[in-house]
């Protein structure tokens, strides 16, 4: 099959047993790949009554069929478990590099069952698949775990991690790779804590094949000219999400002191127009991205000084709007502290619904 | 004698995408595959996107380098790689001060950029373009560009395994 990595990591954490299954092509021609063959697979592995953060639960890794691919956008990966917020069907997904050299390394997804003892990582080269001993990371935040492990296994490792949050199975807590780019929703964070797995690295140096090898770069070429024409682009790339305060002040729905009402008379201090103003070092994409909607900002000096991706509107709605704050800077500064171990969309208490 | 040309990005503009590495690679070996491209792309924070091209040097130390001589340059001023010549010595790729000569684990023979600006059609962020040592002087009067490429030579220049 064309266009897939080709293999499934299975990986049980309690018995340390890695194994390679090559991808099931009937039952990606039925659920695709991504969130549809998580969701059958858990849906057959996990029993009626399962503890979210006991060992009996399973965390799934996959990428969609376009990951990987040179689609505008195709960068994303989709994380799902028992949610430990609902005890339902829990998913998130993120953007990043991650994904990508996942299918680079020749594989789609990663199963994870069981639980381990000690805390370990999964560090996978190509066709070498390991579980590595983590007690060196647990306790350091997603920075220091993404340092650490480049430092061990090459710079162009990408790597995903849970933070402090995710270790003390905070209900909430996000998966984060890539630095700066999150799994927030239905608190799997907590799930890859209860497993004791720190973190997923990895190098991959395969290549992606495709059907129609003569016309591929035509029909992206197609693709790529209908996105950067399209109306929406500009702004996209200008503001990233932080212009949707100003539409969302204009349309009366920008949640604002703590949902009482919707609108809310500091939104001009807190828009993309104010971030762009002083804060904005650079925009920055994931993976094939022509839209570079990701923002990096850095504040300079004052109690609130930073630098690292940020913001989205969730967080400018989030700990602006909706606590009445109007302070960028403070609101610029709890995005990045929320990478250390929440994700943004938690923060704005989607928490469990995404 | 023509001016020697070659391509290169600015790391402020640059936004990772990648777009250009996986152009490279799809062009020239009908794959995506970043360790197949000629052109080569490494995030280094804070908020720097470096994509590493051939510098197209007027002492071409790989030229030098190559025991098989399949190095050379042409008339227009690319240094090519004769594949009837290479067999994958890797020489070049050790004499490369710039990271930017790499084997193809497919073909075993070495791959660089030949400037001929695919990936530079492509870039949504237009941070990438074809240019000569002075239009480059002139581009970049202050030297931002050139200084950021400096200070981080060791991490973008050294070499590692299938990168």
């Amino acid at each position: 099959m064309l266009g897939v990595g080709g293999e499934i990591i299975w990986v049980d954490l309690t018995s340390r047993k890695i194994e390679k299954r090559p991808i099931d092509v009937e039952m990606v021609r039925k659920y695709l790949l991504g969130a549809g063959y998580l969701s059958r697979v858990l849906y057959d592995m996990i029993p009626v009554g399962t503890d979210p953060l006991g060992e009996k639960n399973v965390l799934g890794f996959a990428t969609g069929l376009l990951t990987g691919s040179m689609f505008p956008q195709s960068s994303r990966h989709v994380i799902a478990a028992l949610s430990p917020l609902t005890s339902i069907w829990g998913e998130s997904h993120a953007a990043g590099f991650w994904g990508a050299e996942l299918k680079l390394a020749g594989y789609d997804a990663i199963i994870f069952t069981g639980a381990s003892s000690v805390p370990v990582y999964l560090h996978i080269n190509d066709s070498r698949v390991e579980l590595l001993d983590a007690s060196h990371l647990w306790g350091k935040d997603v920075f220091e775990t993404d340092d650490v492990i480049r430092k061990t296994h090459g710079k162009r490792c990408r790597v995903l991690s849970i933070g402090q949050a995710g270790e003390n199975l905070v209900r909430f807590a996000a998966i984060m790779n890539d630095r700066d780019r999150a799994s927030a929703r239905s608190g799997l964070g907590a799930v890859m804590g209860s497993k004791k797995l720190k973190a997923i690295s990895v190098r991959g140096t395969g290549k992606i094949e495709v059907a129609d090898t003569k016309n591929y770069l035509k029909h992206m070429d197609e693709f790529y000219e209908r996105m950067m024409s399209n109306a929406f682009t500009p702004g996209r790339v200008k503001y990233g999400t932080t212009s949707l305060v100003e539409l969302m002040q204009h349309i009366g729905r920008l949640p604002s002191y703590n949902m009482r009402q919707g609108v809310f008379d500091g939104y001009d201090k807190i828009s993309g127009d104010a971030i762009n103003e002083k804060y904005l070092v650079k925009a920055r994409s994931d993976w094939s991205c022509l839209q570079r909607c990701g923002r990096y900002t850095a504040v300079r000096s004052g109690p609130y000084s930073f630098e690292g991706g940020a913001p989205e509107f969730e967080t400018q709605s989030s700990m602006g709007s909706r606590c009445g704050n109007d302070n960028l800077e403070s609101v610029l500064f709890g995005h990045h502290l929320a990478y250390y171990f929440l994700g943004r969309h938690n923060i704005m208490g989607y928490g469990g619904m995404g | 004698v023509t001016e020697l040309k070659f391509v290169f990005g600015d790391p402020e503009i640059c936004s990772g995408c990648m777009i250009c590495t996986n152009v490279c690679s799809m062009y020239y070996f009908k794959v995506i595959s970043p360790t197949r491209s000629r052109v080569r792309v490494l995030r280094i924070e804070p908020a720097l996107d470096f994509p590493l091209f051939c510098r197209n040097c007027k002492d071409a130390p790989c030229i030098e380098a190559c025991p098989e001589g399949a190095l050379s340059r042409t008339s227009k001023g690319i240094v090519i790689v004769n594949n009837g010549k290479c067999n994958g010595t890797g020489e070049c790729v050790k004499a490369c001060p710039y990271n930017a000569i790499h084997i193809n684990p497919d073909t075993g023979k070495a791959i660089k950029c030949i400037q001929c600006g695919q990936c530079v059609d492509r870039c949504p962020a237009n941070a990438l373009f074809t240019t000569t040592d002075n239009d480059l002087a002139s581009r970049d009067k202050d030297g931002r560009m050139m200084g950021l490429y400096e200070k981080h030579k060791e991490e973008l220049y050294s070499k590692e395994e299938g990168f």
